[in-house]
């Protein structure tokens, strides 16, 4: 009778702390250039090697440039970064992807591209956002940099078990909604903290029907409701995605693997410490209005008034959103002027993403206010996009086709939006200062990031003609 | 990577009792790029300390006095919420604060804070009330992390739960990695030999180590087979 999540815990135990904490073995982890030098720091001067180099690898992508990759990267901080890691993975014999080469990319794209990421595995990355790989009944979490150390010297991370919460969603997704809504429509009713100590998992006919594509981004966002664990069963869907990519085993070893993956998802009798449901039947495409994930609401919805506020604690929180935003409460959102458009991130930077703004762009230019750009998760995501004619779709349309890596999501790099601008935007976040300072984001699916670049405002993209 | 153990704190606390105060507000993005831990302390609460000319806002709780020496913090719900960054507890600790108490905190966080000696103490309801009022008035508060106490004048003290594993880590200053390698490495390679037993595929060296080099063939279109 156990989970899915209970299955993935239980198999990798490797002791039982008298504490009541366990030590669980890790067994993969991707690196960065933010946290990845601070890790590798660390066991420098702890005087410590990398238990198992090839069990991870690791790419630059938060701090690096998205316009022409043959020039030197001109902030020396970022650059130094860069390099850092560089000569970190050299010096620990770790796996590496450089810079200039088609397979680079965000760390949360790559992984699943590669087949890196698999279902059964522990896998952790110094990146909140690593809850993507959940996507394919792996146990995936965020940690900091000095756990990347521990887990890098160790393979093994103490840890104490979730709660789990599953979320059974119903009903028929519409047309023009995604799973982008989804999340924002999960975590706008539930709240940001309503994961918080559990791993979530989302279960379901329409769970069932997406593609890994979309699966990622609803575990990608699971962090965004306070859980660092998202999970989906693998099914038939998971493993035609993985066959063939470069680390999925193959011959006797693939048949042997796929014969465990399929023991993994919960039993039918499975017990969650918290069951949610929620009919899709009626969710209308998101958007999100404030400075955090919760505050987001469907895109024919308007501006809450803080006056109807249940509490002082919520009504100042809800005026400093607002505030910060430049709206006005009851204002309606669509209809919004927009300065941006940002279509990319870990979230929402795969080939289908693009195909689903591309189908909307189509035959249409970008709003002449506009500043618009594309940044494909990954090397492969930009060629395949490419071969297909969707980048050509693109910069027809007016939008910057750009070089891949998590650009104007985390903003430390040369791609931030300015103080008091207005970016539809395809991440994860918007809270205060995410995209730059004063900037102010509004999150979305990319179809409606399309739309809002096509319109120079916030539009309800079925409605688009 | 070691550090002073925690053992009993006092301090005025400063009320920023605000839910959902995310990683971002604790330490700016930006601030991820230095690589000097100094630079990553100046950080702290960056854009909510500082206006857009770089002076300091007086209505920000931590510009003021007494709380400018604040050691330790009160939030609100779901502290430390969104990025994995711990930069944001090195940036705390940095500016000498070593305890934040909130109605709850976000996951990553409340780890980071742990390997970092910075102790996070979850108080909710009146308790948590109470304690907001009285630390608003600048008087000091004492934690003491071996009775698991929250002493204020005036108040009678509270008592906070936390993971006992945790506390023991913070009274002794444990540095997780070395003890893990201390205590654990016979167990690690036993379960290694198990799994290599049962998911041979993790352990197919040869496999692994040419898993870069045919992507990149398969990426150049040279044996999509493979």
């Amino acid at each position: 009778m156990p989970t899915l999540y209970e299955k993935l815990w239980s198999s990798h135990v490797v002791h039982e702390l008298e504490d009541g904490g366990c030590l669980l073995y890790i067994d993969r982890q991707l690196v960065h250039e933010v946290s990845g030098p601070h890790a590798f720091t660390q066991l420098a001067d702890a005087g410590l090697a990398v238990r198992r180099p090839r069990a991870a690898l690791a790419v630059a992508d938060h701090a690096v440039p998205t316009t022409d990759r043959s020039l030197p990267i001109a902030d020396p901080l970022a650059d130094e970064q860069v390099k850092a890691l560089t000569r970190d993975v050299r010096r620990f014999d770790v796996p590496a992807i450089e810079l200039d080469e088609v397979l680079q990319g965000i760390v949360h794209v790559i992984g699943p591209e590669l087949g890196f990421t698999q279902p059964g595995l522990t896998i952790v990355c110094g990146d909140s956002h690593t809850s993507t790989h959940g996507a394919f009944g792996a146990l995936a979490f965020g940690i900091g940099s000095s756990e990347c150390a521990t887990a890098l010297a160790t393979q093994c991370l103490r840890q104490r078990k979730a709660r789990t919460m599953r979320i059974t969603l119903t009903g028929t997704l519409g047309a023009g909604v995604t799973a982008k809504d989804i999340a924002l429509h999960l975590i706008a009713c539930h709240g940001a903290a309503f994961g918080a100590g559990h791993a979530i998992e989302f279960a379901g006919a329409p769970v069932a029907a997406l593609s890994m594509e979309a699966r990622m981004t609803l575990c990608n966002m699971a962090i965004e409701a306070g859980a660092r664990v998202g999970l989906i069963a693998p099914d038939d869907t998971t493993f035609a995605y993985l066959a063939g990519r470069p680390y999925v085993p193959q011959g006797a070893m693939w048949d042997q693997a796929l014969a465990y993956w399929r023991t993994l998802p919960s039993d039918d009798d499975a017990v969650f410490d918290r069951d949610i449901a929620c009919d899709l039947s009626d969710v209308e495409p998101y958007v999100s209005w404030g400075t955090d994930p919760s505050q987001s609401a469907p895109v024919s919805s308007r501006v809450p008034d803080p006056a109807a506020a249940r509490d002082d604690t919520t009504r100042d929180k809800l005026c400093r959103s607002i505030d910060y935003m430049g709206l006005t409460p009851g204002q309606t959102l669509s209809g919004l002027s927009i300065d941006r458009v940002f279509i990319g991130s870990c979230t929402n930077g795969r080939l289908e993403d693009l195909r689903a703004a591309a189908a909307v762009v189509s035959g249409r230019r970008v709003a002449d206010h506009v500043t618009a750009i594309v940044v494909p998760g990954s090397g492969q995501v930009r060629a395949a996009a490419e071969a297909e004619g969707l980048a050509k779709l693109f910069t027809d349309a007016g939008f910057e086709w750009r070089e891949p890596g998590c650009s104007m999501c985390v903003a430390i790099n040369p791609d931030r939006v300015a103080a008091g601008e207005r970016c539809a935007s395809t991440s994860n976040r918007n809270f205060e200062g995410r995209q730059g300072v004063g900037a102010r984001t509004h999150l979305m699916s990319p179809a409606m990031a399309a739309a809002a670049a096509i319109s120079g405002r916030i539009v309800d993209v079925r409605t688009l003609n | 990577m070691p550090f002073p153990a925690f053992t009993r704190l006092t301090s005025p606390a400063a009320p920023l009792v605000e839910d959902d105060i995310d990683t971002d507000a604790i330490l700016p993005a930006r601030f991820l790029l230095a690589t000097d831990r100094k630079q990553i302390g100046q950080g702290l609460f960056h854009d909510r300390r500082f206006g857009r000319d770089g002076t300091p806002r007086p209505d920000f709780v931590l510009n003021r006095e007494p709380f400018r020496a604040a050691r330790i913090i009160v939030a609100g719900a779901n502290f430390g919420c969104g990025s994995s960054r711990e930069h944001a507890p090195w940036a705390l600790v940095d500016n000498d604060i070593r305890c934040v108490i909130a109605r709850g905190f976000g996951d990553i966080f409340r780890t980071n804070c742990l390997r970092n000696g910075l102790l996070p103490v979850v108080l909710d309801g009146t308790a948590h009330d109470a304690l907001s009022s009285y630390c608003a008035t600048g008087r000091p508060v004492t934690v003491d992390l071996e009775t698991c106490t929250i002493e204020a004048d005036e108040l009678a003290p509270i008592a906070f739960a936390i993971d006992p594993g945790a506390r023991l880590a913070l009274l002794k200053g444990w540095d997780e990695t070395a003890t893990i390698l201390q205590l654990h490495e016979a167990a690690i390679t036993a379960f290694e030999r198990r799994q290599a037993g049962h998911m041979p595929w993790l352990y197919d060296q040869r496999w692994l180590s040419g898993a870069l080099d045919r992507a990149r063939r398969q990426a150049a279109g040279d044996d999509a087979a493979d």
